[in-house]
């Protein structure tokens, strides 16, 4: 019996030492490399050897998105509709990768994992070079040409193809673009006398008209005469005066009184960028030096900050939105994918335009405005004094791009890929409208010039605050195509972001400490550059 | 005849062999589970990363590197060549220190203290036991949400500024400042979370080890202490601490450890904020940043950093092992089991008696 034992817990030790064994020969995974530009010219062609999309059988495409919610349902349903248009030719086959994640998947998978690369990439377009760069993807050009996919990229948007570029090559198919949103309190505007044009409008249009807004917003809180509103769904939407001691407000009003900021001071990435495109500023110069501390516009654009929060022009409410619905805050800026999803059902709410009920008075609820308290505008206000004319009234936009990785090593999946990147961009329905214009609805400008003059576009923009807001794609600044725009893009945003947290900090911060931090950190940013230069050497 | 002995010679020889793959052969089918592991996860990795360390190495693209000259020693050991990077990871060699320094005696201290308070097994102690373990079991960002919560801005309603009035940005403001070589240091309030997130969350592990060491003092040394009058005080200092001396060598070893690879905890709070203007681009630019940030930050946090610094990540680990492995070695030292007359004539009786 005993020996019977000793023989079982030797098995058992043997055969789990067999199984570490083959477990530690597993951890090398897929045996798959990346193996450079080979492409085999597999495309069905007819005798007169053209290739047309019947030919294909079941090819089979991995895609890696990066959208997430609310805009991936819109895209998985267009990738859906695009499956069942070309069944049994071709399938895309969907990876939704959140954007904190992806660019790290995207690398550890191309490192150490190459059999689940993904064939096609779904992306934002301002790392579209940096990872061509890293060899990732191919050029579409010569792809185009041999697969006979009509792509005319004479319909792009110049200023949003670019990002796709690098000398001379595209390295992927420009879809849209999109910038970050200036949400306006329009009603608190109006009541208060402090609208443009005989308050008759309620956007800044201008650098002077936001300043001269966010002054006359303070004064008027400051001396106790500023008229605000709760515009929360199911909230009482009577208007009161921010006079401190007023028994009348409750807690979320007694908030709005002590902290009453004209706009809220956090600054996004975007509107970092824009402030510096606008103004005429480049992230490097010519000799791929970091400028964007010696552009005036954009120096203005920091110490502004400073300057208002100092002056309570700007300040830090909290929660941005709850704060935005209360009427603490009059603006605030955020990206557009928010807008039409979330904000119109909850503040541009029926019951603004119901009198008699929750505070709602019979000639608030016939006034335009008052029923439709919550406006979205480009930020016009960005451009400093002596900012170029050309850039003056644009903004920075990013987007996204589909680019064929270098997984694709036959004809046929490099065409298959081209076809699904034509439909989604150029494509069009039984009613004749554009497949883009489906995506665009949830907040983005399309990257081709017919999709944007399509009937069925300005249909769909008619009925979009957001595209209505974001208007002519023409008018967008891309990023400048650089291999290190991620380290650019950190530098900017956080030099703005060290300059905040300075104003947050007890001992606040001057003009001259946000000059010096500006110069300090694209001192450094220049250095990382230096740094990334030599190790990639 | 001859042949006879050449059968019984072979038959011996057989046997010694047979005996010989039953005694080792089992012994390394058993070792063979450690060993590839030893090999596989510790060895070759080592050693790749002392290759790295040497060569223009880049991630995702193995096999084109060649030999660099020692550049990215050069970085860390000389300011002249790149000062951002020796700045940064000097300013995080200090943060690692001086935060261990201050936490490491801390981290002992309290989990003995309330180890030998719950050891008097007062009444509902096995309460007090499984609370004070409980901390060690909530995941770092579930403790990470509940400090964040703690610390925030009164704008946010943090909890210590709603209900204790203290307005401080903790991840933000500055503490203090001081030079040291010629380099300003400045001291985060930052550091004050995550000083309080590792006490409340380490401090489990420690508590476990030396209470399961106080249930091993014999009984016998106290009552002898008793029949000699000894304080309470005096029977901690002379029987309880040198009775749990080897408990207290490891967990004085795994928490030096630890905190000399902070990483986790200033990552969950402060993202390593808030960032230092002269050096915010670089690997662990900011003001908690520590050594194994550096690190981190080049092999996996900046992607840019990890498409072409790698070398540099694996020769500031390297840097840091080596430098790990000195302090562990000194503690060891001082904390070693000290050869004294008694035990070497202890040792010597009882070899005699056998004898």
């Amino acid at each position: 019996m005993k020996n019977c034992k000793m023989k079982l817990t030797r098995m058992i030790s043997l055969i789990m030492a067999i199984a570490f064994v083959f477990a530690l020969v597993g951890c090398g995974g897929n045996t798959q490399t990346p193996g450079g530009d080979t492409m085999v010219d597999d495309l069905p062609r007819d005798e007169n050897g053209e290739f047309a999309a019947e030919y294909l059988e079941n090819v089979q495409l991995n895609m890696w998105s990066v959208i997430g919610q609310p805009d991936q349902d819109t895209l998985l349903n267009l990738i859906k509709e695009f499956n069942k248009e070309y069944a049994g030719m071709i399938e895309i086959k969907v990876t939704s990768v959140g954007h904190y994640d992806y660019y790290n998947a995207l690398d550890s998978t191309y490192a150490n994992d190459y059999g689940n690369f993904p064939e096609i990439c779904f992306m934002h377009n301002e790392k579209n070079i940096e990872y061509a760069l890293k060899g990732y993807f191919y050029s579409v050009d010569d792809l185009i040409e041999k697969t006979g996919v009509s792509i005319d990229f004479a319909n792009a948007y110049d200023n949003i193809e670019k990002t796709t570029l690098y000398e001379g090559l595209h390295y992927g198919i420009p879809v849209d673009a999109h910038g970050y949103l200036t949400q306006i309190r329009q009603d608190i505007i109006k009541k208060n006398g402090l609208g443009f044009d005989n308050n008759t409008r309620f956007v800044p249009q201008s650098y002077a008209e936001y300043q001269t807004l966010l002054e006359g917003l303070r004064k008027l809180a400051d001396s106790g005469e500023l008229w605000v509103r709760n515009i929360n769904l199911d909230q009482d939407h009577s208007w009161y005066q921010l006079k401190k001691g007023n028994s009348k407000l409750d807690a979320a009003a007694a908030a709005t009184v002590a902290n009453f900021y004209p706009a809220f001071f956090h600054s996004q990435e975007s509107d970092n960028l824009t402030a510096l495109y606008v103004n005429g500023g480049t992230l490097v110069d010519a000799s791929g030096k970091v400028s964007f501390h010696q552009n005036t516009g954009f120096t203005k654009y920091v110490t502004d900050l400073v300057d208002r929060y100092n002056a309570r022009l700007y300040g830090d409410a909290g929660n941005k939105e709850a704060a935005f619905a209360t009427g603490q805050i009059v603006m605030f800026s955020e990206g557009p994918w928010m807008v039409a999803n979330t904000y119109d059902l909850w503040w541009n709410n029926k019951q603004l335009s119901t009198a008699g009920q929750l505070g709602v008075t019979a000639e608030d609820a016939k006034d335009p405005v008052y029923q439709n308290p919550y406006a979205v505008a480009r930020p016009y206000y960005m451009a400093a004094e002596g900012a170029p004319a050309e850039s003056a009234s644009k903004w920075y936009g990013n987007g996204h791009v589909i680019t064929l990785t270098k997984k694709i090593t036959s004809m046929q999946k490099a065409a298959a890929a081209l076809i699904f990147a034509q439909w989604l961009t150029q494509g069009q329905n039984d009613d004749g409208a554009y497949n883009l214009t489906t995506w665009c609805k949830s907040g983005h400008v399309p990257a081709w010039k017919n999709v944007y003059e399509s009937d069925s576009y300005k249909a769909v923009e008619e009925n979009s605050i957001t595209l209505q807001a974001m208007g002519d794609p023409e008018e967008i600044i891309a990023l400048e195509s650089s291999k290190f725009a991620t380290t650019l893009i950190s530098g900017l945003t956080t030099a703005v972001g060290n300059v905040s947290a300075q104003l947050l900090s007890v001992d606040g911060c001057t003009v001259d400490a946000a000059k010096k931090t500006l110069a300090d950190i694209a001192a450094s940013t220049q250095e990382a550059l230096n740094l990334l230069n030599l190790g990639i050497k | 005849m001859e042949k006879t002995i050449v059968l019984e010679e072979y038959a011996k020889q057989r046997s010694r062999r047979i005996g010989s793959a039953k005694k080792y052969g089992v012994t390394a089918i058993f070792l063979l589970p450690y060993l590839l592991a030893f090999i596989v996860f510790f060895v070759l990795p080592l050693f790749y990363g002392i290759y790295i360390s040497l060569t223009s190495f880049q991630y995702g693209k193995p096999g084109v590197e060649t030999f660099n000259s020692f550049a990215w020693f050069k970085m860390i050991f000389d300011k002249s060549f790149m000062p951002g990077i020796f700045n940064s990871f000097w300013l995080s060699f200090v943060h690692t220190i001086m935060f261990s320094v201050i936490m490491v005696p801390i981290a002992i201290l309290l989990p003995l203290g309330l180890a030998i308070l719950v050891n008097l097994k007062p009444p509902g102690f096995k309460l007090f036991r499984a609370l004070i373990y409980m901390p060690s079991i909530v995941p770092l960002t579930a403790a990470g949400t509940i400090f964040t919560l703690l610390f925030m801005s009164k704008s946010q309603n943090g909890l210590l500024a709603e209900f204790f009035g203290i307005d401080i940005m903790w991840f933000i403001d500055t503490w203090f400042t001081f030079n040291l070589f010629g380099q300003e240091v400045v001291i985060s309030y930052a550091w004050i979370p995550i000083f309080f997130m590792c006490l409340w969350g380490g401090w489990g592990g420690n508590f476990i080890i030396l209470s399961a060491g106080l249930q091993n003092v014999p009984k016998h040394l106290y009552e002898a202490a008793d029949m000699d009058g000894c304080s309470s005080w005096r029977k901690v200092l002379n029987v309880t601490i040198p009775g749990i001396k080897p408990q207290l060598v490891l967990c004085l070893f795994t928490t030096i450890l630890g905190y000399l690879g902070l990483y986790g905890q200033n990552y969950v709070l402060a993202g390593g904020g808030p960032s230092i203007a002269a050096i915010a681009s670089m690997p662990a630019g900011g003001q908690t940043s520590t050594l194994m940030y550096f690190i981190q930050d080049i092999v996996a946090n900046n992607l840019q950093f990890k498409s072409s610094l790698y070398g540099l990540g694996a020769a500031a680990s390297l840097v840091f092992a080596l430098f790990a492995g000195i302090i562990s070695g000194i503690q060891m030292y001082i904390t070693r089991e000290k050869k004294t007359g008694t035990k070497i004539t202890e040792a010597y009786n009882k070899w005699h008696a056998i004898r």
